[in-house]
């Protein structure tokens, strides 16, 4: 693949490649940093021939691949991440009741099975269920239930947790 | 025969054969059960992108990983984008509350929806704290009494609409190496691209400079257009928060599948516009299919829109409404000067992209409608 070609592959799916990224890791550097690497795995390929949900599926296994790998280093790393948040990174001044939800939506995201989540973020991209089902390697038939799934799952778990947080605060005014 | 949720959810996508998708939708025509389901999941669509939406929000570096990526991952780490750098900046705006709203919204509206599954014709009666995403099933007249734009009784099926546009960003020239380099200089080219069009806006990140000479100057004799103009001169001075990812003109086509035709009622009141200040005694919401290019695809820019007659988030210069859509998130909508539409994805305060929807004109809008059901 050319530069050219390569160009034209970064200008259609850099954008919706990071986002999809970036809601699945939480973090918008490791996501620029996964989709790049997954430019440049794209770089070595002679064609590609559906490309969207190649680089989809490569970006999905950069991931898994290095989360498998060091699955316990991460964790350690998280929690060091908590602690230098407050010290190092950018004080985070957003609205309190946004990272409220923010925080929600991750944790609900995070309690969906893998291959939903990875589905439901993919639609979100604008995969459709082919491209779907190639870069997860399920069945087309399979996509609708999963998608279905997924997202009943996601809101109930964030109502759920909306719900209990609602009561927490109801609580905490008593 | 009952259709299971998996091939509700493929209908809604936009995903299920001709034949297969025209038969589902002539059943739950005549089905509650299965329009309940499909009020359901609808719902639980809208709800799912807003709450996924709102990850968006997120800032680089929380998570040291980059310094625990092996070597093949930490390309370019140093000449990471800046526009990438720039955009973790928007979310410290205290001003940004509207996105847990819409996810609110959503999530309010799927849970009635749960609770009342039935209540095929009760959306006038939603409480406005219960907002307008509610799912749409049979009724169009629930539209009555605040319906935007001029447009008059019919819903005409057939109306041409103009010829796709060469896309804008897919075009870009100037090859490089660098990927970092690259993603930026698509920002840098979108802030050109942008001074070349009638309705563009500023790029607030090209340093104020060059972003000033973007500002709209749309003629328009609307009263809030003024308003509009004046505020997006003031954010071009201020260069503090538009910024246009890409441009591309959508087209607007009537439905593959036709829907029934007692739901092809055509909205019943023109007592309001979409000029953004009519106060509305209910949210309304009009039903769009979107024929796309390529390149608006790429984006993701949905096939599908019901825009709401309801406030989206502030953006200075802009009055965004809320769009819901059966696929991407951080769609909102706003009346262009002409009377035309506006999709736009948005970040926080910064638009990310800008698609217009042709063919959705003050006086055109009865051509492109689609009632809201079957979407």
């Amino acid at each position: 693949m050319d530069d050219r070609e390569l160009e034209r592959l970064f200008h259609l799916y850099h954008v919706p490649l990071v986002r999809y990224l970036t809601r699945r890791l939480g973090d918008r550097d490791w996501a620029e940093e996964v989709a790049q690497e997954t430019f440049l795995r794209a770089l070595r390929q002679e064609r590609l021939t559906s490309e969207r949900s190649w680089l989809f599926a490569v970006a999905t296994n950069l991931v898994r691949d290095e989360a498998r790998k060091d699955e316990r280093r991460r964790r350690h790393l998280q929690l060091l991440a908590e602690e230098e948040k407050d010290r190092v990174v950018e004080p985070v001044v957003h609205d309190a009741d946004r990272a409220r939800e923010q925080a929600l939506a991750r944790r609900a995201v995070d309690a969906l099975a893998e291959k939903d989540r990875l589905a439901l973020l993919m639609k979100e991209e604008g995969l459709s269920y082919p491209e779907i089902a190639e870069a997860l390697s399920l069945s087309v038939g399979s996509i609708g239930t999963t998608l279905s799934r997924a997202r009943k799952r996601l809101a109930e778990t964030y109502e759920a947790m909306h719900a209990e947080e609602r009561r927490a605060a109801g609580g905490d005014h008593a | 025969m009952h259709n299971d949720e998996g091939t509700i959810h493929a209908w809604l996508d936009g995903e299920l054969p001709p034949a297969e998708a025209a038969a589902l939708e002539a059943h739950v025509a005549t089905c509650a059960e299965c329009a309940a389901l499909v009020a359901e999941a609808r719902g639980v669509i809208a709800a799912s992108s807003r709450i996924l939406s709102s990850l968006d929000d997120v800032p680089g570096g929380v998570i040291p990983v980059s310094r625990d990526v092996p070597p093949s991952l930490k390309i370019e780490r140093a000449a990471a984008p800046a526009g990438a750098r720039a955009r973790r900046t928007w979310w410290r705006n205290p001003q940004l509350a509207a996105a847990a709203t819409v996810v609110a919204m959503a999530l309010g509206t799927w849970t009635v929806m749960r609770q009342e599954p039935e209540v095929t014709s009760a959306r006038v009666a939603l409480d406005e704290s219960v907002p307008a995403s509610a799912p749409q099933l049979m009724d169009s007249g629930a539209l009555t009494g605040a319906v935007p734009s001029a447009s008059t009784t019919e819903a005409p099926k057939a109306r041409t609409a103009p010829p796709v546009t060469a896309p804008v960003v897919a075009s870009i020239p100037e090859p490089r190496a660098e990927l970092a380099r690259s993603a930026k200089s698509a920002e840098r080219e979108s802030a050109n691209e942008v001074t070349t069009t009638e309705r563009k806006a500023a790029d607030a990140m090209a340093q104020g400079a060059g972003a000033a000479k973007a500002a709209p100057a749309r003629a328009s004799a609307e009263a809030d257009e003024a308003r509009r103009s004046r505020t997006r001169a003031d954010m071009a001075a201020s260069a503090d928060s538009a910024r246009v990812l890409g441009e591309v003109q959508a087209q607007v086509a009537t439905p593959a599948a036709a829907p029934p035709a007692s739901a092809r009622q055509a909205p019943k009141s023109e007592a309001a516009t979409l000029g953004g200040r009519a106060a509305l005694a209910a949210p309304s919401m009009r039903c769009f299919d979107v024929r796309r290019t390529t390149e608006a695809e790429q984006r993701g820019v949905p096939a599908t829109v019901q825009l709401v007659e309801m406030a989206g988030p502030v953006v200075p210069g802009r009055t965004l409404k809320v769009v819901v859509s059966s696929g991407g998130a951080g769609w909102f909508w706003e009346r262009a000067a002409d009377g035309g539409v506006l999709l736009l994805r948005v970040s926080g305060t910064t638009i990310e992209y800008e698609t217009r929807i042709t063919g959705i004109g003050a006086q055109a809008a009865v051509g492109t409608e689609r009632p809201c059901t079957g979407m």
